[in-house]
């Protein structure tokens, strides 16, 4: 798939990243050429090659679960201990949802 | 007596037989990397607090005639991706200069309650994202062995201790090669252990399903008891394999014949000498 520079401004304006045209130019080529990378790999044919194995791959599907006991946790003011800014028991940082 | 140029057994044997306590040899440690450590800015910071108070509790042990942990008295350095409770873990970036983890990294707690000792933190690529350890903030590491080179990356540091014997152990991360690449550029023994065999938890994500924990030391024999050490289960990450852990050290001994070993030949195309 080819990639447009609208997209590209669409990413970057989620991503909270303002770029210059010269940026937008240059990320158009670079992650573009990641997707038609992806496409190339699309293309090859799998049929009959057996899946790679993991670990996980012959457990349980509930093998990764734990019961569900009360147990200590980290306390709510040693969480906060490195936060810059906080308050009533919150990280404060700047608003980016509307901007 | 260079306390970070014994093994893993030496040290064991010295602590028993009382011919060194855990803290004077800790203390030796210490002094001794604070001296080499300007010749490759391979440690960040040492610990000296922590390392000295885990020293003396294992003094207790050794004085009451308790059994010992299998890496007592030995001292593990720590790649600074890596949370140490109390201990500043800067990930190589200015972004985290002043970050003081709140807790563990649970391959941390298992090596203390083996008895070893956390010394301090090595230099790394910032985030983990390097292969020369020329990408930290805080300056580049030099390769011990030829000052002029990289020790490569992104756990320079962690290899470069350990070559450079300001540590007896120490851990690193790899996400597409950081513990490999570095060990062999340095020399020393560098394990990736399979995708969940150690706990990730405590350790800053690069790429989450691509994370590992492991270990680097100067024999294969001191990288198999450090990986079991640090090898299970862990309720605290739910990709830790729930398989059981085996003696590692006592199977390095076997038979290899017949042993097959891949070689991917592409990469090899263009290798000289």
């Amino acid at each position: 798939m080819k990639l447009t520079e609208a997209q590209v401004r669409y990413v970057a304006d989620l991503a909270n990243l303002s770029l210059s045209e010269e940026e937008i130019g240059r990320m158009v080529h670079h992650l573009g050429g990641i997707l038609e990378h992806m496409d190339q790999l699309a293309e090859i044919d799998t049929e009959g090659v057996a899946p790679m194995t993991q670990f996980l791959a012959e457990a349980e599907d509930t093998a990764t679960l734990r019961e569900d006991v009360e147990r200590p946790c980290l306390s709510n003011e040693a969480a906060l201990e490195n936060a810059p800014v906080s308050g009533d028991g919150y990280f404060k940082v700047p608003r980016v949802i509307e901007r | 007596m260079t306390p970070a140029d014994q093994s893993i057994s030496n040290i064991r044997a010295g602590l028993l037989k009382k011919e060194f306590s855990a803290v004077e040899l800790t203390t030796e440690a210490l002094a001794f990397a604070e001296r080499e450590n300007p010749k490759t800015n391979a440690y960040l910071r040492l610990s000296p607090e922590r390392a000295l108070e885990t020293a003396a509790r294992l003094d207790k042990l050794v004085a009451s005639g308790e059994t010992l942990g299998p890496l007592a008295g030995v001292p593990v350095a720590v790649k600074d991706v890596i949370l140490t409770k109390g201990l500043r873990t800067t990930c190589g970036s200015k972004i985290l200069e002043n970050y003081t983890p709140p807790y563990d990294a649970t391959a941390i707690q298992r090596i203390e309650a083996a008895g070893g000792i956390i010394i301090g933190k090595t230099n790394c690529d910032e985030f983990a994202m390097g292969s020369s350890n020329e990408n930290s903030a805080y300056g580049v590491v030099r390769n011990p062995i030829a000052p002029d080179r990289v020790p490569g990356g992104s756990s320079g540091g962690s290899a470069a201790v350990v070559a450079q014997k300001t540590a007896v152990l120490s851990l690193g991360s790899d996400t597409g090669g950081s513990i490999r690449q570095p060990a062999s550029f340095c020399g020393v023994v560098g394990v990736t252990p399979t995708y969940g065999r150690v706990s990730r938890y405590g350790l800053t994500a690069f790429a989450s399903s691509l994370d590992h924990i492991g270990p680097f030391a100067r024999s294969v024999q001191d990288a198999a008891t450090l990986l079991e050490v640090m090898a299970g289960r862990d309720p605290m990450d739910s990709t830790s394999a729930n398989v059981p852990v085996p003696n590692f050290a006592a199977k390095l001994d076997g038979d290899i014949r017949g042993l097959r070993i891949g070689v991917p030949v592409e990469y090899m195309k263009h290798a000289t000498g």
